[in-house]
């Protein structure tokens, strides 16, 4: 067992190394009632196209790892869910574009929820009879997506920015192609991503390290580690594939997003945080400019700007409802335009670097936060615990260099207006 | 530590050492009625400017500064009471290289009681600004159809009571609304709302009391009035309503009145009622509407006991509407008639201590469980609060479930878009 002293913020983080090639983290919060676990595959949506550990290349149909996600809470003897809430626990799991992550939070009982936890996501049975029915339910969560106007503008942001990689895909997949899936793919895939080197264990809360590590190592299936998985990807052009997107939708408020794709930052924490920090220095809630176009109406206190990234995509993406989809684009592209060729301001700098110190502090007071911010930094290749000791020492330059990501070529407007007549 | 300062506002210090963050919540209760937008109106315009700091700028830039995590207002609904709430969260002092506690408190304090005043009134372009923030926020709650359902089905079963508003108002009160109404409001918020401060972090108990006494204890006297239990027995008849929109997947809300509230003592029973049947993933509604039927992702009850109401949420596809509507049925008379196992009861119990003793660890639930229970007169002890809802029997769920009565059906469904 590993320890490592996070003096910021007052707490021990105690890891552990699995001969099976597993990884697992454990950050006791003293004074809290409850423990929040999660375990995570490396393993999301735009992990369509790979090879299996057979030395097979396979192409799966698109919202199969969700899919998977939703499967593994069958088990033998019944629905997970009622196990933990046999346990007095409440157990759930997201699918985004890198990661599955299987999660429990307890007040009591918290070995046995670890058992469990450990047991389900490590075992697996499809039935094309079980099969079938999960495709009604996630059915019906497509429809309430595709109903959604925020998600549509986002979704076809990335449609418009990406001509071929998977990111373009949205994570559940379509209602045709959650029909293509049987319990055969399911099973590939669940061979190749759910071997233990592939999951990462982190819990956060009333835990006890050592016993928790204990348990988590007994639980282990499967034996020696394996090598990393081959995923492939396309060859992603620089440029995005369109300018404009526009969709019309039953609203009352149109709505408007901009993005910028770049290739990621990979592992590059400081990359990360520079990008973050450069879009609230530009546009953030005490710069001259949100309070400029707030107060124009342009834009709400919905309005957030924001970087997400994964191994090898990034996109920097900002926007709101707004009344006037015209007036917002073109004072914030204008925007865009002078930060480019003036910089930005060294004092608003410092402040914002503050703000996310605060930002970043408080992540620590919620088991569940802290988990989520974790898990999906570690399949990036980035440690959540270096990001405080990073943010100040992040220096303009680094922050002034990520304005370069915001140039035209790379550049998608989407908008979702209201039906016509 | 509860402290009654002499004016009458309230003073709740919570130490702990649990967290990093120092959250400070206050929260002013007014009713909810013909005033409830120019209400809502007050804080969102305190916020952008003091006397001392009148640039919306330099107010953020301030917290900003202080390593604030946050400095957010709202807006909230609790029965037919109005809440007002402004909360700032900042690093415990000794998380930071400098502290920034003292300055943080005394900041929000001018922020709410030594606003920006132009000619003896609220700044009217700020007032402008914020009407127009407002506007787009009511009119975008159509944007997302699940909130929008609910809110047309509160509309129809809460026809002539304030209740049926959200906690914003409406958008035609919006309209009426001018400078001198929110104001007014402002007025009654300073002078007479009812007030409480809570802190909850690694502070100093008493220091942070008398540190309230000396910014808070200047306001004018005030008095805590009690809570009305809700009444409203609703038609006989139940209503049914059905929209049509251009949409996907059609929405199901239902509303239902309940005999007990959070005002008297079955009322732990009827959380017990609601878990069992529709609150969580082992209920009645998931395990039968999503898991055996497969007609929908989300089915879901929950309470506002305040008001003595039970809704129930589901997305479906449209042509679903009766069957669904069927098996919720189906759900709840078993509920009342006792068909319910041992096990489905004890899964309930045991999720709701869970979710009990899991509210110490979050301020803000920890803030917002304390004036809940203290103005519904019930304990804010843990053991014993986990006491009663241990000694809750199968009788007492039965009885609480047949005190919830269907009022009204909501349907937004798939269709000509209305006009």
């Amino acid at each position: 067992m590993r320890t490592r002293e996070l003096a910021r913020v007052g707490l021990t983080l105690y890891s552990e190394t699995f001969p099976s090639g597993m990884e697992a983290h454990v950050l006791p919060l003293p004074g809290y009632q409850k423990a929040h676990a999660t375990l995570s595959a490396h393993y999301g949506s735009l992990d369509s196209h790979f090879v299996t550990p057979e030395g097979r290349e396979v192409e799966v149909p698109a919202g199969i790892a969700h899919f998977l996600e939703h499967k593994l809470f069958e088990s033998k003897d019944g629905s997970v869910m009622d196990r933990f809430s046999e346990l007095g626990a409440f157990s759930n799991a997201y699918t985004n574009f890198t990661s599955t992550t299987y999660l429990f939070s307890a007040t009591w009982e918290i070995e046995a929820c670890l058992t469990l936890l450990m047991d389900f996501v490590q075992s697996a049975r499809f039935t094309p009879e079980s099969v079938a029915k999960e495709q009604g339910i996630i059915g019906q969560e497509l429809r309430m997506y595709e109903d959604n106007p925020a998600w549509r503008v986002f979704h076809n942001l990335l449609e418009g920015l990406y001509a071929r990689h998977p990111v373009r895909i949205d994570i559940g997949g379509t209602q045709e192609s959650i029909r293509e899936i049987t319990p055969e793919l399911l099973d590939i895939c669940y061979r190749t991503f759910y071997h233990p080197s592939n999951l990462v264990f982190f819990a956060a809360g009333n835990l006890d390290p050592e016993r928790t590590l204990h348990i988590v190592g007994e639980h282990i299936k499967g034996g020696a580690p394996r090598g990393p998985i081959q995923r492939l990807s396309p060859d992603e052009p620089r440029e995005a594939l369109e300018g404009r997107k526009e969709a019309r939708m039953p609203v009352g408020v149109p709505l408007f997003e901009v993005g910028w794709k770049d290739g990621g930052v990979g592992g590059d924490l400081r990359k990360e945080i520079a990008t973050s920090l450069m879009l609230e220095t530009f546009i953030g809630r005490s710069t001259p400019l949100y309070q400029d176009l707030y107060a124009k109406g342009l834009l709400t206190d919905r309005f957030a700007p924001g970087y997400f990234s994964g191994p090898d995509f990034g996109v920097v993406l900002m926007g709101s409802d707004t009344q006037d989809v015209k007036g917002l684009e073109t004072a914030l592209l204008k925007a865009v335009d002078t930060a480019r060729r003036s910089g930005l301001d060294e004092e608003i700098f410092r402040r914002c670097q503050r703000r996310e110190i605060g930002e970043t502090l408080a992540l620590f007071d919620d088991p569940e936060s802290v988990a989520h911010a974790f898990t999906d930094m570690v399949h990036k290749g980035q440690d959540l615990f270096e990001m405080l000791d990073l943010l100040g020492t992040i220096s303009m330059d680094e922050v002034r260099e990520r304005l370069s990501l915001l140039g035209e070529e790379n550049r998608t407007v989407s908008v979702v207006l209201p039906r016509e007549g | 530590m509860e402290t009654s300062l002499p004016n009458g506002v309230k003073v709740v210090a919570m130490p702990t050492t649990s967290f990093r963050m120092v959250t400070v919540r206050v929260i002013w209760r007014l009713e909810m009625g013909p005033e409830t937008t120019a209400q809502a109106l007050v804080p969102m315009v305190l916020r952008r400017g003091s006397r001392r700091l009148p640039a919306s700028q330099d107010l953020t830039a301030a917290f900003e500064s202080l390593y604030g995590a946050s400095f957010d207002v709202d807006a909230q609904k609790m029965g037919n009471a109005h809440l007002l709430i402004a909360e700032v969260e900042v690093p415990s002092d000794r998380y930071l290289p400098e502290p920034v506690e003292g300055e943080t408190l005394k900041l929000f304090q001018e922020v709410l009681t030594d606003p920006l005043l132009v000619g003896g009134a609220f700044d009217p372009e700020y007032i402008r600004q914020e009407k127009s923030a407002l506007r787009q926020t009511l009119q975008s709650i159509v944007n997302d159809k699940g909130q929008y359902a609910h809110m047309k089905m509160l509309e129809a079963m809460f026809e002539g009571d304030p209740y049926s508003q959200t906690r914003y108002g409406t958008l035609d009160a919006l309209d009426g609304t001018d400078d001198e109404d929110i104001f007014r409001a402002y007025r009654l918020v300073r002078d007479e709302a009812p007030l409480h401060i809570y802190a909850v972090g690694d502070i100093d108990a008493e220091r942070f009391t008398e540190e309230a006494l000396e910014l808070f204890g200047g306001l004018p006297d005030r008095r805590e009035r009690g809570l009305v239990p809700p009444h409203g027995a609703g038609g006989e008849k139940v209503k049914e309503l059905t929209e049509t929109e251009d949409v996907g997947q059609g929405k199901l809300v239902l509303g239902y009145r309940t005999a007990s509230s959070v005002f008297d003592p079955g009322y732990t029973a009827l959380g017990v009622a609601n878990g069992i049947f529709g609150a969580y993933s082992h209920s009645k509604l998931f395990r039968n509407v999503r898991e055996k039927a497969s007609l929908a992702y989300y089915a879901s009850s929950r309470v506002d006991g305040f008001k003595g109401l039970l809704t129930v949420q589901s997305g479906i596809d449209p042509a679903t509407r009766e069957r669904t509507l069927g098996i919720i049925g189906e759900q709840l008379e078993d509920v009342r008639n006792g068909k319910f196992t041992d096990d489905e009861m004890a899964m309930t119990v045991k999720t709701m201590e869970n979710q009990l003793r899991a509210q110490e660890d979050s301020p803000a639930s920890l803030i917002m469980t304390h004036y809940q229970l203290t103005l519904a007169g019930r304990p804010f002890s843990l053991p014993e609060r986990l006491r009663r809802l241990r000694e809750i029997t199968r009788e007492d769920v039965q009885e609480a479930a047949r005190g919830i009565r269907l009022d009204t059906v909501f349907f937004l469904t798939k269709g000509e878009a209305a006009s």
